[in-house]
C-alpha cells in the first residue's frame, strides 16, 4: 500500500523517534509512506475565526504540494501521525471542500502553484492501521507485549471538534481505538478516565502551571490505574506529559511512550524507545532484551 | 443583535443567542479552577452587551480543548465565540497580550507549542 505522508515539524525534530518507529512498522505491515515534497508548517492550531482564512494557507500549500506528489504514485490519501497536524489538515480540507467561496479565495492568492482540487483525504494513521484492520494487525506481533498495562491517552485532536462533521477519528466521548490496537499487540490497556482530557496545550509556553495541574491530574489518574506506561499520539501532549512528570516525585511518575513506539516494538522491529523505558517494557512483559 | 454579539458572530459565525445558559460548558470546562469568570457567563455577558467580557480571562485560559463545543447543546461552538472575544481585543490598534522575544527555555520547548501560542495570542 502506497500512501502520501505529511510529517510535520515535530517528527523531525523534537521527536523524532515517533517518526522512526513507525517507518520502522510501516516497512514490516508493507505500507510505503511517500514524504510530501516541500511540505510547509501546517499551523499547529486550527484558525476558529471564519473570516480570516491566511491562518488556512500553510495547510493548502502542502495540499497542492501533496496533490501533485498523488498524481504522479497515484493516490488521493494523506497519512499523518501528530495529531495536531492531523486536526488542522483535516478541519481545513473539509472546510475546502464545503465551501466554494473559500476555496476560490485561497486559489486566487496562491498564484505560485496550481490550484488546489480538494479530493485528498487526510487520515491519521491509527484510522490506517483501523482499515488494515487490528485482527490482521495481531497475526503479524512478533513479540505479544502480554502483561503491559497501557493508559491510551487520546487528548483533544484527535477527538475534537466535531465541526466540520468528519474531523474526529472515533466517538469524542468514548473512543476504542487506542483499546484495540493496544488489545492487538498483546497488552492490557487500562481504564483510564482522563483518556480525552486536555493536557494544556499552548500554555506551556507562557503559563506552565495550567499545564502542570492538568498532566499531574492525568499521570495519577494513569498511575492509580497501575498502568506502565502512557500511550500518546500527540508531540505536544508528550512533551506536556514529560514536563509533569518531572515534576512529581520518581515513584508517581508514568513514562509516556508514542503508540507507534510501542507497535514496532511488539512487530520486532527497532522502537526507538530509551534504553531505560525498552528494558522496564521488557521486564515487565518477561521477555529478553531486543536490540 | 447587540453589537458585541454581531461581531461575535462576524468572526466565529456563531450566535450567542442561541445559549439559553444551562452552562454545560462551564461544568466541563478543565479549566475553570484559573477563570476568574465562567465561560457560559461570559456568554450571558456577551449577550447583555457588558463590555466587561472582554476584560475577563476566561478566553485568555481557554485551550481550545473542545470538550464544551462539543457538549453544547445548543450545538454552539463555544471556543470559537471564545476565540472571537481573543481576536477582537488582538485585532485592536496597540494590543499585545504577550511578547514572543520573552519566552523562558525557548530551545528547550517543542516548535508547535510556540507556534500554537503564537497563533492564539497574536495578530
Amino acid at each position: 500500500m502506497e500512501v502520501l505522508y505529511y510529517p510535520g515539524c515535530s517528527l523531525k525534530n523534537t521527536y523524532p523517534e515517533f517518526e522512526k518507529s513507525t517507518y520502522a512498522a510501516c516497512e514490516k505491515l508493507g505500507i510505503n509512506l511517500v514524504e510530501i515534497p516541500e511540505w510547509n508548517c501546517c499551523g499547529v492550531v486550527p484558525s476558529l475565526a471564519t473570516d480570516n482564512v491566511m491562518r488556512h494557507l500553510g495547510a493548502v500549500r502542502s495540499f497542492i504540494n501533496a496533490q501533485e506528489k498523488g498524481k504522479e504514485i497515484g493516490t488521493n490519501v494523506v497519512v499523518t501521525l501528530c495529531s495536531m497536524c492531523y486536526n488542522v489538515l483535516k478541519r481545513v480540507n473539509l472546510i475546502l471542500k464545503e465551501q466554494v467561496d473559500t476555496l476560490k479565495n485561497v486559489n486566487d492568492f496562491i498564484d505560485d502553484q496550481p490550484d488546489y482540487v480538494p479530493e485528498l483525504e487526510i487520515v491519521h494513521f491509527l484510522s490506517l492501521l483501523k482499515n488494515v484492520g487490528f485482527d490482521k494487525l495481531k497475526e503479524r506481533i512478533a513479540i505479544p507485549l502480554r502483561g503491559l498495562k497501557v493508559a491510551p491517552y487520546y487528548s483533544c485532536a484527535l477527538l475534537r471538534p466535531d465541526r466540520p462533521k468528519g474531523v474526529p477519528i472515533d466517538d469524542p466521548e468514548n473512543p476504542t481505538v487506542i483499546e484495540n490496537l493496544i488489545r492487538s499487540i498483546g497488552a492490557e490497556p487500562a481504564e483510564f478516565p482522563f483518556k480525552t482530557e486536555c493536557c494544556g496545550n499552548y500554555h506551556i509556553v507562557f503559563e506552565p502551571h495550567i499545564v502542570e495541574m492538568r498532566t499531574k491530574k492525568i499521570i495519577g489518574s494513569a498511575r492509580s490505574e497501575n498502568a506502565d506506561v502512557i500511550l500518546s499520539p500527540c508531540p505536544l501532549c508528550t512533551y506536556n506529559l514529560q514536563h509533569g512528570n518531572e515534576t512529581l516525585d520518581r515513584s508517581e511518575q508514568v513514562p509516556v511512550v508514542f503508540f507507534t513506539q510501542l507497535l514496532a516494538l511488539s512487530l520486532d522491529v527497532k522502537s526507538h524507545l530509551s534504553t531505560e523505558i525498552e528494558n522496564q517494557i521488557m521486564k515487565k512483559i518477561g521477555g529478553k532484551k531486543f536490540v | 443583535m447587540n453589537e458585541l454579539a454581531e461581531r461575535v458572530k462576524e468572526i466565529s459565525d456563531q450566535n450567542v443567542y442561541s445559549c439559553y445558559l444551562c452552562g454545560n460548558c462551564s461544568a466541563g470546562c478543565m479549566f475553570t479552577d484559573e477563570m476568574d469568570t465562567l465561560p457560559h457567563q461570559v456568554i450571558a455577558l456577551v449577550q447583555m452587551e457588558d463590555k466587561d467580557a472582554l476584560g475577563k480571562n476566561t478566553s485568555w485560559i481557554c485551550a481550545s480543548c473542545f470538550v464544551c463545543s462539543v457538549r453544547c447543546p445548543r450545538g454552539l461552538d463555544v471556543a470559537a465565540i471564545m476565540e472571537a472575544l481573543r481576536e477582537i481585543k488582538i485585532r485592536e490598534r496597540g494590543f499585545r497580550k504577550i511578547d514572543l522575544r520573552k519566552i523562558k527555555d525557548i530551545e528547550k520547548l517543542p516548535q508547535i507549542a510556540i507556534t500554537a501560542a503564537a497563533q492564539k495570542f497574536t495578530w
